[in-house]
């Protein structure tokens, strides 16, 4: 392991200052899943500092505000597990937190560590999407709000700039009518990357038409984002099993039109479909 | 569920695996070990052997049958670790020959020091040593039932008379021939027999396979100490659910691709299903108290069992393991070609996803 330079924040304003003055080669430890597996590696990109955050109390913790959920970047997928705002608001994130890792992992990873990370793979990140998640990023020159859908570019990179701090996840409850889900495919049952996933959410009106669909695949684009295509074929049809797999074949569609035709294709063409249409399903 | 029954997506299939299977080195080479058996006078025993144990259970099984052969509480015996400078070289731990090589050497030194203590038993008693025994830490009479003398009392004793308490047991494997050219002979001894019967559940859109039920069954000749052997079997069915499902070591231009267990995957306790064990005890008279083996045997029949069971269940089989994702619903492995998307983040410009993996970690 390289050596590094350790700091402990108290305070988000002191660890702006410090995300400032280190510059390039500071490190943000949250949970720390990622980041000291990260520091044992030989790379010369490795991290030079340490930020350790986890002192700063005012960046853990879930809260409800009339109709948003805010949830800290500190708080871990075991606190969002056992939370019940999440389980009544936004029970899709919690059956994606379900599945990261393991207890270990769960108790230690936060979901803001999950976000910056920015891996394909991160769980949370399809269900925040669908849920129309925002995030603030501070720095010691200010602050703005990003939508969670606009925040990645690509695959380990966003457009957080160099001295922002991720210190707060929002986003609007979803309404009672409506069902969601999250389908993960992983190699094993635990501790177990995701291979593919989808998170979903439909709201249908009295009649059983769809008013509101939306589909956020993870591990299969190269950002995450709402299918769009998919989502038009749902609303205002009543839901059936084949309007689901025609859904599922236009990811499949959209995700080649992105990734075009590579090694794994053939495996993830017909298999994301299928999660899309078992996503559907289970949110019906 | 099964595969006849209806076209669901999830489709259940069953599997079965046997095997006989050579105990020990047989006409692989050499094969022979020492175990020596040191009585102290307080009646403490010390136990050592040249065949190594690395968790296998191996030194309770070789203190086991020395207790049995001195008619000791178990709390008596210490083992001492291998170390050849005070214990002949026994070979390697391999073969499944722990327990029939090891134990046969224990049962012969204790079985010496054990002629030697009943010796003196006799002189100290009177009694003639066809009539004496050694049962629960005494010397006892088999006539009377009587307890004679603790057997601390008899060690002492046996010290006291300048005998010796120390049995050095030797074993040599019976013959056994093999002519290469012309593949035969009596390679082996004695055999080990053995079944496994796997249940699995086949998603066959996605190609993910659960292994929802197991049974193993052993022939062990006689089991020694049956938690131990129950272990070895669950272990061996665990390893092997790995190397039939997950397991998969690719290399690559000279370099090994998985060199973690982020892509080296094995079971984790949320795979392995319950196991169900039966132990076949069929007497062997070439081991002690006629155990052979049960190392090596609990582990090679999981994978085909599972693979049969997926055959089973798609009709489709599966020649490669192991039975991943992709071989299950494409029947072949899928390569990727370059690196992780985790390890190539810093050169991010034409990279889509390939397959993801927290950041940091190496592939």
């Amino acid at each position: 392991m390289k050596p590094f330079e350790y700091y402990s924040p108290q305070s988000v304003a002191e660890a702006c200052a410090l995300l400032a003055q280190l510059g390039s080669g500071a490190k943000i430890l949250a949970g720390g899943t990622d980041v000291l597996v990260e520091l044992r590696k030989s790379a010369d990109d490795v991290a030079s500092s340490i930020i350790d955050i986890t002192g700063i109390s005012s960046l853990k913790g879930i809260e409800e505000s009339s109709n948003t959920i805010v949830i800290k970047p500190l708080t871990t997928h075991t606190e969002i597990l056992r939370s019940a705002l999440v389980g009544t608001y936004a029970p899709l994130l919690k059956t994606a937190v379900a599945g990261i890792g393991s207890p270990q992992i769960r108790n230690r990873g936060t979901i803001g560590g999950n976000i910056m990370n920015a891996a394909a793979c991160a769980d949370t990140v399809p269900p925040l999407i669908a849920l129309g998640a925002r995030i603030r990023l501070q720095s010691s020159t200010g602050d703005r709000t990003v939508a969670l859908s606009e925040f990645f570019t690509k695959p380990y990179i966003t457009v957080a700039q160099r001295g922002e701090l991720l210190v707060e996840i929002r986003f609007p409850k979803l309404p009672s009518d409506a069902r969601s889900s999250f389908m993960k495919l992983g190699r094993r049952n635990a501790l177990s990357i995701s291979r593919l996933s989808v998170a979903a959410i439909l709201t249908r009106d009295q009649s059983g038409v769809l008013t509101d669909a939306r589909i956020v695949p993870g591990a299969s684009l190269p950002t995450w984002h709402r299918v769009s295509e998919a989502e038009n074929l749902l609303i205002g049809h009543k839901p059936t099993r084949e309007l689901f797999v025609e859904a599922g074949k236009k990811v499949s569609d959209i995700m080649i039109s992105f990734t075009g035709r590579r090694w794994s294709t053939e495996y993830k063409e017909p298999v994301i479909a299928v999660l899309v249409r078992r996503a559907l399903e289970e949110c019906h | 569920m099964y595969r006849g029954a209806s076209d669901g997506e999830k489709k259940r299939g069953v599997g079965l695996a046997c095997s006989y299977r050579g105990v020990s080195l047989g006409a692989e080479g050499a094969d022979a070990a020492e175990t020596i058996v040191s009585v102290q006078t307080d009646g403490s025993v010390i136990v050592s052997s040249g065949v190594t144990d690395m968790g296998q259970g191996a030194q309770t099984q070789m203190s086991q049958i020395a207790a049995e052969v001195l008619g000791i509480s178990m709390d008596r015996i210490q083992f001492l670790n291998t170390n050849t400078s005070r214990v002949a070289d026994s070979g390697p731990t391999v073969a499944s020959r722990g327990t029939i090589m090891g134990g046969s050497a224990a049962k012969n030194a204790a079985e010496k020091v054990r002629a030697t203590l009943l010796d003196v038993g006799a002189e100290m008693t009177g009694v003639d040593l066809n009539d004496l025994d050694l049962e629960d830490n005494y010397l006892v009479s088999t006539k009377t039932h009587e307890r004679m003398a603790s057997f601390s009392e008899l060690t002492a004793a046996c010290f006291n008379k300048g005998r010796p308490m120390i049995g050095l047991g030797w074993h040599n494997s019976p013959p056994t021939s093999w002519h290469e050219e012309e593949g035969h002979g009596d390679a082996y001894f004695t055999f080990v027999y053995g079944a496994n019967a796997a249940e699995v559940e086949v998603d066959t859109e996605t190609g993910k396979t659960d292994v929802i039920d197991f049974a193993s069954v052993h022939d062990v000749g006689k089991a020694i100490n049956r938690g131990m052997v129950v272990g070895q079997m669950c272990g061996g069915v665990a390893m092997g659910l790995g190397y039939g499902l997950l397991e998969e070591f690719e290399i690559e231009d000279a370099i090994p691709k998985q060199l973690n267990f982020d892509g080296y995957l094995i079971p984790t306790s949320m795979d392995v299903p319950r196991i169900k064990t039966i132990i076949v005890e069929n007497e062997d008279p070439m081991g002690p108290f006629g155990a052979k083996s049960v190392g090596e045997p609990t582990n090679e029949l999981a994978a085909p069992a599972i693979v049969n069971a997926i055959a089973n269940a798609t009709g489709r089989r599966i020649y490669e393991l192991p039975a991943n994702l992709e071989r299950v619903l494409l029947g072949h492995k899928l390569t990727r070609q370059g690196k992780r998307g985790s390890e190539q983040k810093n050169s991010i410009d034409a990279m889509v996803v390939d397959s993801c993996k927290i950041r940091g970690g190496k592939a």
